[in-house]
This record gives C-alpha cells, structure tokens and sequence, in this order.
C-alpha cells in the first residue's frame, strides 16, 4: 500500500508529539529522549510504504510503550483502508450480479492481507 | 532536596500555588530537562512541515531554514548501518561459503580458523537441531556425533559425504532466519547463474538466428555482393544455370556421343587414356578432353547449384528451429527471473513480512460481504424494498390476524435493518416499546422526553399496520426519530407533543365516546398531564354540537341534570373543562384540587 508524503507527516507529528508530551513530563529523561530521537531518524528514511510505518511503528511501541497510542490509530488506518478496497471491490461484484465471484474475492483479499 | 527547598514547596503549596510548588520541587536537571523541552516544542511547533526537524540538536543545526532536513536526515542514517543490513551481510557471507563448501570442500574456506568455527557450529546444531543434514545421517551416526565420539576430521568426512547428497551443511549454522536466508540467497545465486548460462545461449542462439538469416538473404542472388565469395558463387552458379539452361551440357553429351557413339565404356576408357596422354605430354590438347572437362565443369556446377539450393531450402527450418531454441531459453529466463524476484522478496523483507504476518490485519469474510451486501441494498432502494416488501409480505401470512407483535418479533433483525435510517438507540427503544406494553414502560417511569417518546413509539405502532410498506415504515420511523431527536434538546417542543398527544387522544376518546383506559388514566393522572386533558375538554366544548351530545351522556350515565350542569358551567367557567373532561373521562385529578373538589361531588352523587 502507497503512503502519501502528507500521511507520514501526519503520523511523524503525532510520534514527535507524543514524544515531546512524555518528555516534558519527565516520563522520560533526556537519554531516552536522545534514544528515541536516534531510532526515529535512522528509520524514518526507509519508510516507504504502509507496511513499512506499520512495522516501524511497532518496534517503536515494542520499545516505548508511549508510542502504543500511535501505533493503534495507525492500525485503525490501515485496517479502515484495507477494508474500505476490499467492500468496494466485493460491492462492484455484488452490484453486477456476480455473488461467487464477490465471495471468491473477499477470501482472496483476506488471504492476501493475511499473507502480507 | 535541601530544608529550604522543603521549607519552599511547603509554603507554595499551603498558599494554594500547587503548580509553583511542583515546581519548586524539581531538581535541577528536571527543570532543565523541562526548559529543553519547551526549546524542543517550540521548534517542532515553527516546523510543522518538517516534523522530525525538532530532533535535529540546535547546535548542528543553525537556521533550520536554510536546510533541507530530509537530506540531513538521510545524511545522517547514512552513518549508520541498519541492523537489517548487518543481518543481510551475514546471511550472505553464509550462502557464499556455502556455495564454497558444495564447490571445493571444507577446506574452500580460506581462513582455517572460520573452517573450524563452521565444523564446530555444525556439530553442534547438528546435535541441538534435528534438521535435514542430520536426518541424512544413520543412526549410529547421528548417536556419535551426539555423544561427540566423532573427531573433527571424521565430522568433516561426514559433511563431504552430505555435499556428495546435495545437502548444505551451512543450513544448520547460524539463526534459523539467518539460516532461511542463506539458502534462499543460495538459490537466488543459482538461479543467478542459471540465467547468466541462458543469457550467455540466448546470445550464441540470436548469433546463429542472425548468421543463418544472412545465409538464407545471401541464397538471393539480387542481395549477393559482387566481389564477395557468395557474390562470385552466384556469377559462377548462375553462368553454369544458364549455360545448362541453354542445353551446353546437353550438347556436349551429344558430341562425345557422336564421337564414341555409345559405348560408355569406351568413351570412360578413352577418356582415361586422353587423360593419360594429356598428362604424360604425349598430346598437348585432345578436343575429347575440352569437351569433358567442360563438362566436368558444368556436372560440377550443376552439383554446387543442387547442393546451395538444398542448404538454401533447409535454412527456413533450421532459422525456425533456433527461435524455438530461443522460445525455450526466453521461458525459462522468465520464470527464473520471477523466481529470483519471488526470493528477493523473501530474502530482502523477510523479518518485516513474518513479523507483518503475526500482526496482519485480519478481516472477517462475511462481515466484509455482509457490508458490500448491504451497501448495494442501500444503494438501491427498489430492490432493497422488494426484498423487504417480500419479508413482510411473508411474515404476514404467517402472523396472526394484527397481532403485530408477533409480526414485528419475528421481522428481528430485519425490523432494525428497516428503520437503520432511524439511529441505533431509537430503533431500540421503538422496538422496546413496541415489544413490550408502552403503559408499562411508562409506569416504570423516566423523563418527560421517555415518556413522550414511549408515547409516540405507541402511536407509531398503530400506524405501522401489517401490509404497510416498508418504505413507508421507514418514513415514518425516520420521522419519530427526528422528534426524538428533538424532544431531546427542545423541551418546549416536548411540552407542545405531550399537549398534543394528550389532546388528541381525548379528542378521539370524546368523539368516539370510547371511555379512556385505566392504563392511561393511571399515566395522565401519575404524569399530572390534566391540564392537558382539559385543554383537550377546552377544544371539544367549543364544538356545541359535539358539547351537547356529551352532555346527553353525561346526564344519561351519571343522573345529574344538564341544568346542574349549565349552573355549575355559569358558576365556575375556569374551571368548566376540567369538569367536564372529569365527568366525560372518570379521571380522578389529583393533582389539581378543584379537579378533585369536582371528583369527590360528583362521586358522592
């Protein structure tokens, strides 16, 4: 799946607030603070697509549990997405008369998805 | 922290300062940590659009203005190595010393101490990890190397022996990723190779294809070169066509026949001792010997001719059979390159897609069609309402005669499909109501908006009737799920639909002279809505003809005479309607005490 330069964007400014949240309430100290700072950077470049943040943002999370509320809204995103391409593609199939085919699609989709 | 920070904190907090006192409470570095924070807040909020900026230290970063912090920031990944790397380069390292082994050996590896570490590693997975070198092995072998009896010299005969099988020792050393990785890098470096040999064919192939066109091409004397060797061929060949062609060869044959006749063996003889002759210089030139070797010549050119037309023909067929060759390569070259992009895949995100696939995002098939179903039925509001039209029409026949109930409880989830415009929480509380008695509801109390709510849940219940269409059903759910909706936030809005709910219901009660039910007497009285009983009296009374009709069964079912009647209308004109509607309706009014004055004379009578 694509990622728009505007979403990771997006999903940065949530990461760098949640960061500077927990730093300024002393969650963490400046060392964490430097940690995380160095992690973000040297991974932000090779994020290029969806699975890419996803992964990202998981061993961010695995790392720093203050990240987990960016990772579950980014999982809401990917599922919303991925759910709204399959419903559309089962709902063209649908609206064409083509029920086997719509239900052939959604397995296909939901191994797809499984084996990604 | 000293007594006179303590002595601080405790005064700031007793002057109800309490965020001074926290303050104060910090040490140092806290406080510090908290101003670079702010610094660090502020330069994320100044550089919206490049978020990560703010993590870039100020000192190495003047005037963020000027910088391109994508660059920078690749520039400073490019410092680092990513572990994914590290991993990839070990990976490698194995699938190229195992390619080594299966070429040269053990002893391939160059550096003998790397040659013991795989002996050793070897051993050792091979007793920890039951994989396919060590199924291979018998059981005694297997029991030996378990209980290490066999020397490093005998463990190293034992992984030629396993190169011998095409198996890969290297498969048992290093991590079980690393090790998946390392064969999935060995096939891809024979598949690499593979397609190197073919690619290196496909050459050779298109040379041959484009020798063997040129051939062909040069088989047309128009596209012969003069002065080449196939140019002079064609001269040769065609001045022997054309002198065959012109019956030389024929006229000579009849020449040398005149001259022997027909005595083939006389002429080969003859033809012999000119030969001989010729050659020892006993004659110089025999006419015999021109005429044969003219002929010999055109015999010879006559061959050539047959041999080049032969070659000539079979060149399409031999040009054809190389494409096919070329086909063959050409599809297997795309398999392997699919094949080798399949294992880039693998070999490349392999720790990103198994670990994808833990977390992957599962979806639930049916949920899915369930969705699509019913965005296409939605989306088409004809065929929708046929489904449903069928539905009802169905249930119908099975209901009993209005029992709606029953009808609307065995419509289940369909009746909430129906009215899914409406909003989940009213489609609840419709069917509640509609499901359960609504003065029972009532009685359980709730809000004056519950109560209007129940109220018109009731009356919405009459109007969808069994063969009521289900748009209509829907209209009219929507609607009650607008007023809902408003009887929430509008309480005047409230106000005037119980007033109206409760005129109405009288003024069918009185118009009808159907006596109003104890249930909703017991409501109206509990819910002090008189009021708006008399209200609906106020409307009747203006109706004299009505009036007087009720007035006639008033003084038909109570006794008291329509002129007491007249009196007390006389006497007590504000409070006229809520005598009347006492006397129509039997409603005890509590909570009005005239109503109860009236209630009480009139019960005495």
């Amino acid at each position: 799946m694509d990622l728009s330069a505007e979403h990771k964007k997006e999903v940065q400014r949530r990461i760098m607030d949640t960061l500077l949240t927990a730093y300024e309430k002393l969650e963490i100290n400046r060392a964490d603070f430097d940690e995380i700072s160095k992690f973000i950077l040297e991974r932000d470049p090779t994020i290029q697509t969806h699975h890419d943040l996803i992964v990202f943002l998981r061993e961010l999370t695995a790392k720093w549990k203050i990240f987990s509320f960016v990772l579950t809204l980014e999982n809401g995103e990917v599922s919303k997405i991925e759910e709204n391409k399959a419903v559309e593609k089962i709902e063209d199939l649908t609206q064409e008369g083509k029920i086997d085919e719509a239900l052939e699609a959604a397995r296909k989709i939901v191994k797809n998805i499984n084996d990604q | 922290m000293n007594p006179d920070a303590v002595q601080k904190v405790e005064v700031l907090a007793k002057s109800f300062v309490p965020e001074a006192a926290i303050s104060a409470a910090r040490s140092p570095q806290e406080a510090k940590q908290i101003e670079d924070a702010k610094q660090v807040r502020a330069r994320f909020n100044a550089n919206q659009d490049k978020p990560l900026a703010a993590l870039l230290a100020p000192e190495d970063i003047d005037d963020l203005s000027g910088i391109d912090i994508d660059s920078e920031v690749d520039r400073r990944i490019g410092e680092h190595t990513p572990p994914e790397e590290d991993r990839r380069a070990k990976a490698k390292k194995l699938a190229h010393e195992a390619q080594t082994i299966a070429e040269k050996g053990i002893e391939g590896i160059e550096d003998p101490g790397r040659q013991d570490e795989i002996v050793e590693e070897y051993v050792a997975k091979v007793i920890d990890i039951r994989g396919d070198a060590f199924r291979n092995l018998s059981r005694a072998e297997k029991e030996a190397i378990a209980r290490s009896e066999l020397s490093r010299q005998e463990v190293r005969v034992k992984i030629a022996e396993l190169l011998k099988k095409g198996l890969s020792p290297t498969a048992e050393i290093g991590s079980e990723d690393e090790r998946t990785l390392a064969v999935k890098m060995q096939e891809k470096g024979q598949k690499k190779a593979e397609e190197d040999r073919l690619n290196l064919e496909i050459i050779s192939i298109n040379d041959g294809i484009a020798r063997l066109q040129q051939e062909l091409m040069d088989y047309q004397p128009e596209n012969a070169a003069t002065g080449t060797p196939e140019g002079d061929l064609h001269k040769l060949l065609e001045q022997a066509q054309a002198r065959i062609n012109a019956g030389r060869a024929t006229e000579l044959t009849r020449e040398l026949v005149a001259l022997y006749g027909r005595d083939r063996e006389r002429l080969t003889a003859d033809k012999a001792s000119v030969r001989q002759r010729a050659k020892s210089g006993e004659i110089l030139v025999d006419p015999t010997e021109e005429k044969l070797n003219e002929l010999a010549q055109l015999e010879e050119a006559q061959r050539e001719y047959d041999q080049r037309r032969i070659r000539r023909d079979s060149l399409p067929q031999e040009i054809n059979n190389l494409l096919g060759e070329l086909q063959t390569r050409n599809a297997r070259l795309q398999t392997l390159t699919l094949e080798t992009a399949i294992l880039d895949l693998d070999i490349n995100p392999l720790a990103q897609k198994k670990k994808a696939k833990e977390q992957a995002v599962v979806l639930n098939i049916s949920r899915i069609v369930t969705q699509a179903a019913n965005n296409v039925l939605n989306s088409d509001v004809a065929r929708r309402d046929r489904v449903y039209g069928d539905m009802l029409r169905e249930k119908s026949e099975e209901a009993e005669d209005n029992d709606e109930t029953t009808l609307y409880s065995a419509l289940g989830s369909r009746w909430e499909r129906i009215v899914t415009r409406g909003g989940k929480s009213s489609i609840e509380t419709i069917r509640a109501a509609i499901e359960t008695d609504w003065k029972f509801a009532i009685a359980s109390g709730g809000d004056i908006s519950t109560q209007v709510e129940l109220l018109l849940s009731y009356e919405i219940r009459k109007k969808i009737k069994l063969g009521t269409s289900p748009d209509k059903a829907r209209r009219i759910l929507e609607d009650a799920a607008r007023i809902r909706e408003r009887l929430k936030t509008d309480s005047a809005f409230a106000e005037k639909a119980k007033a109206e709910y409760i005129t109405n219901l009288i003024s069918r009660r009185l118009a009808t002279g159907e006596p109003i039910s104890v249930g909703e007497q017991d409501i109206i009285a509990k819910y002090g809505w008189t009021k708006h009983v008399a209200q609906a009296v106020e409307q009747i009374v203006q109706d004299d003809e009505t009036l007087k009709t009720r007035i006639e069964q008033i003084v038909e079912s109570t006794g008291v005479e329509a002129s007491k009647l007249e009196a007390l209308r006389e006497k007590y004109p504000s409070q006229w309607a809520t005598i009347l509607a006492i006397l129509l309706s039997g409603v005890a009014v509590p909570a009005l005490s005239s109503g109860k004055h009236w209630y009480d004379i009139f019960k005495r009578k």
